[in-house]
């Protein structure tokens, strides 16, 4: 897998993610899985997320972030990748739950 | 006073007038029929179960009847009525016993959302609950009838209930179902268990029930700490294979599995976390009755 | 001949607990397994619910008895919080549009925090929009992923050519749905109120800009037309028990009955007002002063239509459980349908629609969509009980 054909996204302006307001999300997780559930109480909605996913959320519910700072957070857990590859697995991943409803973005 | 204590008469002539009202874990069931297998059905299926004398008043009002007309006429049909009211089109005749079951199945599910109701069958030993989620053809009707053969308490063979003030299995035992080659398997497996009438070219085929043993029906009032949650799969001859499963999928597949998970909200997402926070999870795959009764047998007891 | 169904404890046991919910205190537990039974076919058991709630009655309810009435009221919770997602995404969905949005009915009692919004399930929402903005609408909606419902051309043409609404749209994700009109009673109907002085006079949502929902005038009237309009009397008690609230809520402000009546004048509509007045009045005990009652009589129509509207609808609206009815009912319910379409479509396009959509529309739905059918196969239900929406 490479970047050949893929874009990756210059953030200028950034794009600053939360979770969707008026909402909480619960999250629930057991030691050692791979994958979590995140119950959003607006919606109804309930998905089966991945460890990222769980992880950016977690930060996210604390406060706002761009792919930048959720990079400095946890990027180092991702081994030997390159810091722009990262970040824009962040963003693309943030798009995901952005599609499903579960964050929303402004610029800065 | 018990179903038992009544002549077959008596049940008759209360089908058709009043009704019988059955009482069913935590719900009364007032059943009307004309119908004189409706009446057999119950005589034999429900003769341990109590009965409520002066019925005040009923859970569901439910009815098994013929309908008439000229439609009735050519082709026998029956009616489940929900308080007067028919959700459902209309079944073969011959089918009027395993109607009154699973019409009892959709008042259940469809009303009692003062529990988390889940498509699995439930049995009890020392206290814990293993519960067996419902996908089709993964055999649970006939394992939960194997089991509850040996010992094994029946909370109940289709739907789970686990109440969200002490979190445990609402015990609402009912005939089990069993379906084309199970009912050989387990006439044969258990031959003092009592299988009500073979009921053929249903939507699920070839169908029968068996009747709760008496202990179950006796100890209905007494609920259940859910301890595992067995997802098995028959396979004709395999040797019994129990192995973890994630709880992060468990919990999706008993989201799926559940009637009103989302009617329920948030109340619903953490009583279901709860259960999982507390149950071993296990795929089950199993080729002979007995090698899968020694392994529910052997489940290891949490700790509490 | 027909006369009007003589009031008996048993029959209008739900009904007088309703008017008076006091009477809660003096029921018997066999009392309590019918007012739960009417309640249910009524569509109203978590309505008494919460109105027992508020008055502080909900001790009288016996122990067996409440596990019915908690269930129900936790279907409508849901329902509210469902609405409410539902409406920020509609709103999310036409903010580029740049047209004013009307909430109306169940979605207009849920974002205004009006009483008849508790206790209730709402299954569509519906929103007004200017007709010239309809394409727009449509478009950004289907953009925002809600799909057309009603493929059939004759369907189709039913709706946008006859009646004052598109075609369902159906979420595609959230498979809910949302009906979009541009006036509140067909264009072929004989009444015409003026959509245009409606959404003049609306009111604004707080918090979503361009949202708005009728005046209180306007809303009544709408809830009132649609009920003596509608054929589908099964949720006649229900409707009939909103337009209560609602009447109840809004006539605590002052000159409210006086702007009413004018209004109804305006709009012509005083005869769908003088039906709401006197039946919920009559069947409800609605606090309508008298002297409204009277002025709302020069809405009534002939002697021999008021009568028989009487006998039709004072059957019609109670609730559809057993106990209610006697042999006239089934036929008052028939002959109010058939009223409905009447007012609704101007006869010589009413027999065509309806001759098609009894014999021709079945056949070709049953080709499309062999499932879903109006009643649900059991065996299906029980064997693909993977529930309607994994949420």
């Amino acid at each position: 897998m490479g970047l050949e054909g893929r874009e990756i996204e210059q953030p200028s302006p950034q794009r600053y993610w939360q979770i969707s307001p008026d909402t909480e999300l619960f999250l629930a997780h057991w030691d050692n899985e791979e994958e979590a559930v995140v119950y959003q109480p607006g919606s109804g909605d309930t998905y089966l997320i991945n460890d990222i996913a769980r992880r950016v959320i977690i930060i996210l519910q604390e406060s706002s972030a761009s792919a930048v700072d959720i990079y400095d957070r946890i990027g180092a857990s991702f081994g030997a990748l390159p810091r722009q590859e990262i970040i824009a697995q962040l963003e693309n991943l943030l798009s995901g739950l952005l599609k499903v409803g579960l964050v929303r973005f402004h610029y800065r | 006073m018990k179903v038992s204590e009544l002549s077959q008469d008596e049940i008759r002539s209360r089908l058709q007038s009043n009704g019988i009202s059955l009482v069913i874990g935590p719900y009364t069931l007032c059943v009307q029929s004309k119908l004189n297998d409706v009446a057999e059905g119950i005589s034999l299926l429900y003769a341990d179960y109590p009965l409520q004398e002066a019925a005040l008043f009923a859970d569901f009002h439910i009815s098994i009847e013929s309908p008439t007309g000229l439609r009735g006429f050519l082709k026998p049909q029956v009616n489940f009525a929900f308080d007067g009211h028919v959700p459902f089109k209309p079944l073969p005749r011959e089918q009027a016993v395993p109607l009154l079951e699973w019409g009892t199945n959709w008042c259940i599910g469809n009303y009692s959302h003062q529990f988390i109701i889940i498509h699995a069958a439930v049995i009890e030993k020392n206290g814990f609950a293993a519960l067996l989620p419902g996908q089709p053809g993964a055999g649970k009707s006939t394992l939960c009838a194997g089991l509850v053969s040996r010992g094994w308490r029946l909370l109940s063979d289709e739907l789970t209930l686990i109440s969200p003030y002490d979190k445990c299995v609402v015990p609402v035992p009912r005939p089990v179902s069993l379906k084309n080659e199970s009912i050989d398997v387990i006439q044969e497996f258990a031959p003092d268990a009592l299988i009500g009438p073979v009921v053929r070219d249903t939507n699920k085929g070839t169908v029968a029930h068996m009747k709760s043993p008496a202990e179950s029906v006796k100890q209905a009032n007494i609920p259940a700490i859910p301890a595992w949650i067995v997802f098995p799969r028959y396979k004709s001859n395999a040797p019994v294979t129990l192995m973890q499963r994630a709880k992060g999928r468990s919990f999706m597949e008993l989201a799926e599995q559940s009637f009103n998970y989302n009617i329920l909200g948030a109340d619903g997402f953490k009583l279901l976390k709860h259960t999982i926070d507390n149950c071993s999870c296990y795929n089950f795959t199993y080729g002979h009755l007995n090698e899968a009764i020694d392994a529910f047998d052997s489940l290891p007891i949490p700790k509490c | 001949m027909l006369a009007k169904p003589p009031h008996s404890l048993t029959v209008d046991l739900f009904l007088t607990l309703l008017q008076n919910p006091d009477n809660a205190r003096t029921l018997d537990l066999q009392q309590w397994d019918l007012v739960v039974r009417q309640a249910r076919r009524a569509q109203l058991l978590a309505r008494l619910y919460y109105s027992l709630e508020r008055d502080d009655l909900l001790s009288s309810i016996p122990e067996q008895a409440k596990w019915h009435f908690e269930a129900a009221a936790k279907v409508t919770k849901r329902h509210v919080d469902s609405v409410q997602w539902e409406v920020k995404q509609i709103y999310r969905a036409l903010f580029s549009v740049g047209v004013p949005i009307v909430l109306l009915k169940g979605a207009a009692y849920v974002m205004a925090g009006l009483p008849p919004a508790t206790g209730r399930v709402f299954v569509d929402v519906d929103i007004m929009v200017p007709k010239g903005a309809l394409n727009d609408v449509e478009r950004a909606l289907k953009r925002r992923g809600w799909m057309a419902t009603h493929h059939d051309e004759y369907d189709q043409r039913y709706y946008r050519q006859w009646m004052h609404e598109l075609p369902p749209l159906k979420h595609a994700r959230r498979q809910t749905v949302l009906d979009v009109h541009h006036t509140i009673l067909p264009e072929t109907a004989r009444l015409h109120p003026d959509p245009h002085k409606l959404m003049m006079d609306a009111v604004p949502l707080d918090g979503m800009e361009d949202v708005y929902v009728f005046a209180p005038e306007d809303m009544v009237l709408h809830s009132a037309t649609h009920l003596f309009h509608d054929g589908e009397l099964e949720h006649g008690l229900r409707d009939l028990v909103d337009l209560d609230s609602l009447l109840r809520h809004f006539s605590q402000a002052d000159g409210f009955w006086e702007r009413l009546l004018d209004r109804a004048v305006e709009m012509e509509l005083a005869r769908p007002l003088y039906y709401a007045l006197r039946y919920t009045s009559n069947i409800l005990g609605t606090p309508v002063p008298d002297g409204i009652l009277s002025k709302s009589r020069q809405g009534k129509p002939s002697m021999m239509v008021a009568w028989l509207m009487d006998q039709l609808f004072y059957r019609a609206l109670k609730p559809d459980h057993a106990s209610c009815r006697d042999s006239f009912t089934g036929l008052a319910r028939w002959v109010l349908y058939i009223r409905a379409h009447y007012l609704r479509m101007p006869l010589h396009l009413l027999i065509p629609h309806l001759f098609y959509k009894s014999f021709i529309t079945p056949y070709k739905e049953r080709q499309r969509e062999k499932l879903a059918e109006n009643q649900p196969n059991l065996a299906d239900f029980l064997k693909d009980v993977a529930p309607e929406n994994r949420k």
